[in-house]
């Protein structure tokens, strides 16, 4: 089953697990940066 | 009272600051126009070029189209720039081919395409992952052509987008991304292929007590890392029915998502373990061949067909030593694909639209076809151990 | 005869115009007009721009954009620089103003890095500061091997070590402030001083530093200023470093520029600016209250 999940940002993701490697963010805070940055994305999109 | 001579001279300096001001900006007109009207060349900038003649099929043009794309075997491979070279001697197009590195290509090209001033022809991750660059508004659509209906039902979907289909191109294999580990070293200690996360941990601990560094992760090169957490979406979907449709209608988060929180865990983990070694901030991406071919690490995260895309610039790499397993993370026995095959898109404003069809519908016919696939298909050494999973390209489990 | 005069004093302002204007258009327009696009939502997804406040600003100082550390990080290498630019400098002028017989070209050889491009030193103290690079061999060569480091991998060392590359950099020129200062210290006042019996650090102390006063406060504002805005070196580097470790303003606004983000990237860049404009009249007016008059 093909499926493939929409604005994904490998380096700018790559970058948020690397602030939890360093102990900057925790695991729910590097999700949650990831969600953030797609919603702006959706949001430019839907106007 | 007469002026004073000094006056003059006064009156010349702030006259002279803004003549050359401007003095500047008509020299730097001139260089450019200049670099502009020279001819064509394989230099880095995109330049203009004579007006094609008009041409029916065969006459040669003398055209130049842009194309871009990132750094890296996977992008533009060696058959690919045969193939430009075949086409460039068949037709007379020639392709000015611009290579951006590869942690800022989305970025640059976002900023490109924003701008206006994109190449003819970009290279772009397919399917769901376009859409950060907007294809609705950047991409021509190329359903109508003639070669369209030449493609397999796969490589269709593969390039299309919100209903368009925008592009394609010539991969032959897209066998994923796994982990490529040392056989020999593996055989040696005994170690088996991890099938679960706690083994894998294992695994790590044995290599790093024989002095090997278990695993050369580069993270300087940071989207290797998002290729990691990318290959937990089969995972993820399987244990959380309808992720994917919830991530791509903005109804779901990852931070709702148990896999993906567990695989974040589990990579810190292996980092503060040390078996990324301590070089792990400074390691960049292209060294880890020759990292692993030295024996000083025993795993790499490769795309999984990598002793075919990678023999050109690895010749002396011994690959009959290595295999590959898929990411073990938070359990995982899927295979997973990350880029989906990388697609020749054509932008909407470029002015040589004829030129850059041309090169698509070229890379389509069945004589180039059959080089490329001769060349680049994988009946790849690297069957490791996938566990459950289909490479027939059609089923692979596959998430961007 | 007063419209003369009055001609006369605003002829030299009439010649001044002309290139005013240009800068104007040139640079104070684009500029003022950047601090309106700080308070919307321009962005390269939407096709509107729209007036969001100080939402952008909410964003940037938020907890969950961990913008804390680029601040503290901008600060540090702001005053790390400034401070051991100040010393090296100053010791290095008190020494070369000396007579020893090689210190022209001495002078010369302290002042030429900072003639060097900044992207060129960054490109080479990233092999100097790799882990298999110069610096580290040199350390094993003389068995210090414990003292080896990831100079610029390691989170907690970047900064410090980029700094460094500046202070080596820069020193030079807040040598050559110093420098000028120096020859203006009035021979006969040292002399009388020295048969009186005055110490070598009295001397230093009492009469040759007063005079360095106002070198000292030109090194301090100019090298905080341009340690504020670094960019270059930082971002040839280690580009904000292992997980946004060494990050200043200047990068973040790129790299939110690079995401699309172009209305927060502006409102980072109008906060630099007041950050730096802040820091400017504050530091100004304590100098003056503490200026020494020499004559």
């Amino acid at each position: 089953m093909e499926v493939g999940i929409s604005f994904w940002d490998s380096t700018s993701i790559g970058n948020y697990i690397q602030e939890n490697l360093a102990g900057k963010k925790t695991a729910k805070q590097v999700l949650e940066a990831i969600d953030k940055d797609r919603q702006k994305l959706f949001d430019a999109q839907s106007k | 009272m007469k002026k004073s001579k000094m006056g003059v001279l006064n009156a010349g300096i702030p006259l002279l600051l803004t003549a050359g001001l401007l003095a500047g900006c008509g020299g730097n007109n001139n260089n450019g126009n200049n670099a502009q009207s020279a001819s064509p060349s394989a230099s880095s900038s995109a330049s203009a070029s004579a007006t094609a003649k008009a041409s029916d099929a065969p006459a040669k043009q003398d055209v130049t189209i842009t194309m871009t794309a990132a750094s890296g075997d996977t992008w533009i491979r060696d058959i690919d720039k045969e193939i430009i070279q075949d086409f460039t001697a068949e037709t007379g197009i020639k392709i000015d081919l611009q290579i951006v590195p590869a942690d800022q290509y989305a970025s640059v090209l976002k900023t490109k395409l924003a701008s206006g001033e994109s190449a003819d022809i970009s290279l772009i991750w397919p399917e769901a992952n376009a859409a950060q660059f907007l294809p609705d508004n950047n991409f021509l659509d190329l359903s109508g052509e003639p070669w369209v209906s030449t493609l397999t039902d796969a490589a269709k979907k593969n390039g299309s987008y919100n209903g368009k289909f925008i592009g394609w191109g010539p991969a032959g294999e897209d066998g994923g991304w796994g982990v490529l580990y040392n056989k020999e070293l593996f055989d040696k200690l005994s170690i088996g292929v991890p099938k679960t996360f706690d083994e894998f941990l294992a695994a790590c601990e044995k290599i790093q007590a024989s002095g090997v560094i278990p695993i050369f992760e580069p993270l300087k090169d940071s989207w290797h890392s998002g290729i990691w957490m990318s290959l937990m979406g089969p995972q993820a979907n399987a244990q959380q029915a309808g992720l994917y449709e919830g991530l791509n209608s903005n109804k779901a988060t990852f931070a709702s998502s148990k896999v993906f929180e567990t695989f974040v865990d589990q990579y810190k983990t292996l980092y503060d373990k040390g078996y990324f070694g301590k070089e792990a901030f400074s390691n960049t991406y292209d060294k880890g061949m020759a990292a692993l071919q030295s024996g000083k690490y025993a795993m790499f995260m490769v795309p999984a067909n990598q002793d075919v895309q990678a023999k050109a610039s690895n010749p002396d790499f011994d690959f009959t030593k290595f295999a590959e397993f898929p990411s073990p993370f938070a359990d995982n026995k899927k295979l997973a694909v990350y880029d989906g095959t990388i697609i020749r898109v054509i932008n909407k404003n470029s002015k040589k639209i004829d030129a850059a069809k041309a090169y698509l519908s070229y890379i389509s016919r069945e004589d180039v076809l059959k080089k490329v696939l001769c060349r680049s298909r994988a009946q790849s050494v690297l069957q490791g151990d996938p566990g459950d999973h289909d490479r027939s390209g059609e089923n692979a489990p596959r998430q961007l | 005869m007063r419209i003369n005069r009055i001609t006369k004093k605003m002829y030299p302002q009439y010649l001044l115009l002309p290139a005013f204007i240009i800068y104007a258009i040139l640079f104070l327009l684009p500029n003022l007009t950047s601090f309106y696009y700080a308070f919307t939502n321009w962005n390269m997804v939407g096709t509107t721009v729209k007036f969001i406040g100080l939402d952008n600003f909410r964003d940037i100082f938020s907890e969950s954009s961990s913008n804390n550390g680029v601040f503290v990080n901008t600060a540090i290498f702001a005053i790390y620089t400034t401070v051991l630019k100040i010393v090296f400098g100053l010791i290095l002028a008190l020494v070369l103003n000396e007579g020893i017989r090689s210190r022209n070209v001495l002078r010369a050889v302290y002042f030429m890095p900072i003639t060097l491009s900044t992207v060129l030193l960054g490109v080479m103290f990233t092999e100097i500061y790799s882990p298999d690079g110069i610096l580290n061999r040199i350390l094993r060569t003389f068995g210090l091997d414990s003292w080896t480091h990831s100079w610029v991998a390691e989170p907690k060392l970047a900064i410090w070590s980029i700094a460094s590359v500046e202070v080596w950099r820069a020193s030079g020129f807040a040598m050559a402030v110093f420098l000028a200062a120096l020859q203006m210290v009035p021979k006969e006042v040292q002399e009388a001083a020295e048969m009186d019996g005055a110490s070598r650090w009295q001397r230093l102390y009492h009469i040759t530093l007063p005079f360095l006063y106002q070198a000292f406060v030109i090194n301090t504002l100019l090298s905080l200023i341009s340690g504020l805005k670094v960019f270059d070196l930082i971002y040839v580097i280690s580009n904000g470093g292992p997980a946004r470790s060494s990050e200043v303003l200047n990068v973040t606004v790129l790299n939110e520029f690079s995401k699309g983000n172009y209305g927060l990237s502006t409102a980072m860049g109008l906060i630099l600016f007041l950050f730096v404009s802040v820091v400017y009249f504050l530091l100004n007016a304590v100098f003056k209250k503490f200026e020494v008059d020499v004559t």
